[in-house]
């Protein structure tokens, strides 16, 4: 009987078993299908609505630039977090409002691009606008339009707006350089490509333009030009020794927070895009020639009675002096026979050769990009040689005739002008002139300015030991050179016994006044200007008064 | 035998299970407060970038140099500068000799050593 029981017991156990594990079972599937609704309920509330916008977003990039700032690391460009508007046309609910709400909010916006745009409803993404201001931003925020959204993006700012914007140039709307310094960071040293708006890791690009030299430059030459009612002008300093340029200004300027502006022929940076005849300031160089080829001295005197006659042409002297003059007397009364007849003594071959081993005649660049080709003549005749040795029939930018005007100067070396402090491959010093011609040319400058007759004697400036060379330069028009257009051009060095900068000063067409006696010429204009410039930047490049220079009381 | 082992194994691996959700759910939210830091740092960044164009903006010479003149403020000129060593009555006396302009004494980096003002 005991068996049948225990058999009896083992069936029911055996019975209730699987349906007791089938509940097990189920109660376990439904705890997990509850845990997985729950799921679902908490990530639809908590709207992760990044999900869905990284869905819509189509493959944009921006790029982050480093800044730019100068010598003294002063902020010349930056990038900061702007709003650009995008929309999602299949969101958006009535076309015509939108359209119209829109082009309410933001000027500017084309009409039928912007329906043609938002009209395509397979499209996800579309921008409106980039790098909105926040002002902006806010008013299309507070339309509350469906279908609208908004994405930081690095936008392109210069504090100091027009103050360096030739060199510095301008970027596009994907923040990539499109001209100047901002290209050549995109060229040489890549930039971050960046889907936000986070700041580029790169290193600040370190101009050697001094925003303070910079800013002088400017007012003094924006002052000039209306003094003399010119229509533009140019102004650069240069560090004799290294090439490194301290200022250039070109104006009118440009502000690269409106890149428009480089699109007016008249805001053309004169200093390095431009060429242009400069007319005697071209005399240093054929002075130059002379003495470094051992063909003259300073003391050897030519006739320079009568006008010099070449064929049909007929050169003649602003100011003819009835007696012969000596090599330094030709500089003083800028006689362009006395520079003509030294030319001559050289020959058009020998002239060209010198021209080219002082770098008048190469293209150079800067890292703002290729400086505007020398202008040469077809045909280097006897003509030729004789205008060009006093700056006409032979067009350079003024960046590049510094750059020459430096080695005349500095002893005899040439100089490659350079924008960055630390320039990639600084080239080794090269000795193109003998130090004996560039210690003449300083005698000779100085004495431009400080001689009763010296052209240059209105850029003197107490305590700075000035030198420089006037230049006045017909401009060529329709028929022929312009007696009253001229370009107006003083090349200054300073302190003289042992320049370490050199300045530029180009006034383009100025006109005579009262206070120039109705005269245009250089020494009048240019030269003062220049003058007025150095008081202000003499003590900003630490070039101290001659009563106190300590180097100078040593010698 | 067999039913503990199996019941064992079942537990360890409900326990492996739970530890595994456990690891998942701290890493997420270490994710989410890394996620949270970097968004701010962003901000940051930005913040600072604003400050510094705005310091630039507000620091440039064209603003600064009309506000130095209304204070009297001109560019340094050569009689103002003087030795240590000269007698401080000939300094005086120089200067007396031109009186327009004072040196610049400023401490602002926006303006250059004798400039602006």
């Amino acid at each position: 009987m005991t068996a049948p029981v225990a058999a009896m017991h083992n069936s029911a156990n055996q019975q209730s078993s699987p349906r007791a594990r089938l509940l097990a079972v189920m109660l376990g599937l439904a705890l997990a299908l509850v845990a997985i609704a729950g799921q679902l309920v908490r990530l639809a509330l908590a709207g992760r609505s990044d999900i869905r916008t990284a869905m819509a977003e189509p493959i944009t990039r921006s790029f982050a630039r480093p800044d730019i700032v100068d010598r003294n690391g002063r902020l010349i460009a930056t990038d900061v977090a702007a709003p650009s508007l995008y929309a999602d046309p299949a969101l958006i609910l009535d076309l015509d409002e939108i359209i119209e709400k829109l082009m309410r909010t933001l000027g500017g916006l084309d009409e039928t691009e912007l329906r043609r745009t938002l009209a395509d409803r397979s499209r996800r993404f579309a921008w409106i606008r980039r790098g909105l201001t926040p002002i902006e931003a806010q008013r299309v925020h507070e339309l509350g339009l469906p279908g609208l959204s908004f994405r930081r993006e690095p936008k392109r700012v210069y504090p100091s707006g027009s103050l360096a914007g030739h060199v510095v140039g301008h970027v596009n709307v994907d923040n990539r350089g499109q001209g100047g310094i901002e290209r050549h960071i995109d060229e040489a040293m890549g930039l971050d490509a960046t889907s936000g708006a986070a700041p580029s890791r790169l290193a600040p690009v370190r101009l050697t333009l001094d925003l303070g030299v910079q800013h002088a430059v400017a007012t003094e030459l924006g002052e000039a030009m209306q003094r003399y009612s010119a229509k533009a002008a140019t102004g650069l300093v240069l560090d004799v020794a290294t090439g490194e340029v301290i200022a250039s200004v070109s104006l009118p300027g440009i502000d690269p927070n409106r890149p428009s502006d480089a699109l007016d022929p008249a805001r053309l940076d004169r200093v390095q895009s431009g060429v242009f005849e400069l007319g005697s300031i071209f005399k240093a160089l054929t002075i130059a020639h002379a003495l470094d080829d051992g063909r003259a001295t300073l003391d050897k005197t030519y006739d320079v009675t009568r006008p010099m006659e070449i064929g049909r042409h007929k050169i003649t002297d602003l100011h003819p002096q009835r007696r012969p003059l000596s090599v330094r007397d030709i500089f003083l009364h800028s006689s362009n026979v006395g520079a003509g007849l030294l030319a001559l003594e050289a020959g058009g071959e020998r002239q060209m050769e010198f021209m080219t081993r002082i770098g008048l005649l190469d293209a150079i660049r800067t890292e703002a990009g290729p400086v505007a080709a020398p202008l040469k003549p077809q045909r280097w005749g006897q003509i030729e040689t004789v205008t060009i040795s006093y700056g006409h029939g032979l067009a350079v930018a003024p960046m590049q005739f510094a750059a020459a005007a430096a080695t005349l100067v500095n002893g005899g070396t040439r100089v490659m002008p350079t924008l960055l402090v630390a320039r990639s491959a600084s080239p080794a010093p090269v000795a193109v002139l003998k130090p004996e011609t560039s210690a003449a040319l300083r005698e000779i400058f100085r004495l431009n300015v400080t001689a009763p007759h010296g052209t240059g004697r209105r850029a003197e400036v107490a305590g700075y030991r000035v030198g420089g060379k006037t230049g006045t330069a017909e401009m060529p028009g329709e028929r022929g050179y312009q007696a009253k257009s001229v370009i107006a051009s003083f090349v200054a060095a300073m302190p003289m016994e042992a320049p370490r900068y050199l300045v530029l000063v180009s006034l383009f067409e100025p006109q005579g006044s009262p206070e120039t006696r109705g005269q245009i010429t250089a020494g009048v204009n240019a030269a003062p200007a220049t003058g007025r410039i150095i008081e202000r930047i003499g003590p900003i490049l630490g070039v101290l008064p001659r009563r106190l220079d300590v180097s100078e009381s040593q010698n | 035998m067999p039913r503990f082992a199996t019941f064992a194994v079942g537990l360890l691996a409900i326990v492996c299970a739970a530890a595994l959700y456990g690891v998942k759910h701290g890493t997420r939210r270490l994710e989410s407060a890394v996620n949270t830091k970097e968004r701010a740092l962003e901000k940051l960044e930005a913040d600072f970038a604003v400050l510094k164009s705005e310091r630039a903006y507000l620091g440039r010479p064209e603003r600064i140099e009309p506000l130095a003149r209304v204070q009297g403020l001109a560019p340094i000129r050569e009689q103002q500068y003087t030795r240590i060593e000269e007698p401080a009555e000939d300094a005086i006396a120089r200067l007396l000799e031109k009186p327009e302009a004072q040196p610049v004494a400023t401490t602002d980096p926006a303006i250059s050593p004798g400039e602006g003002p």
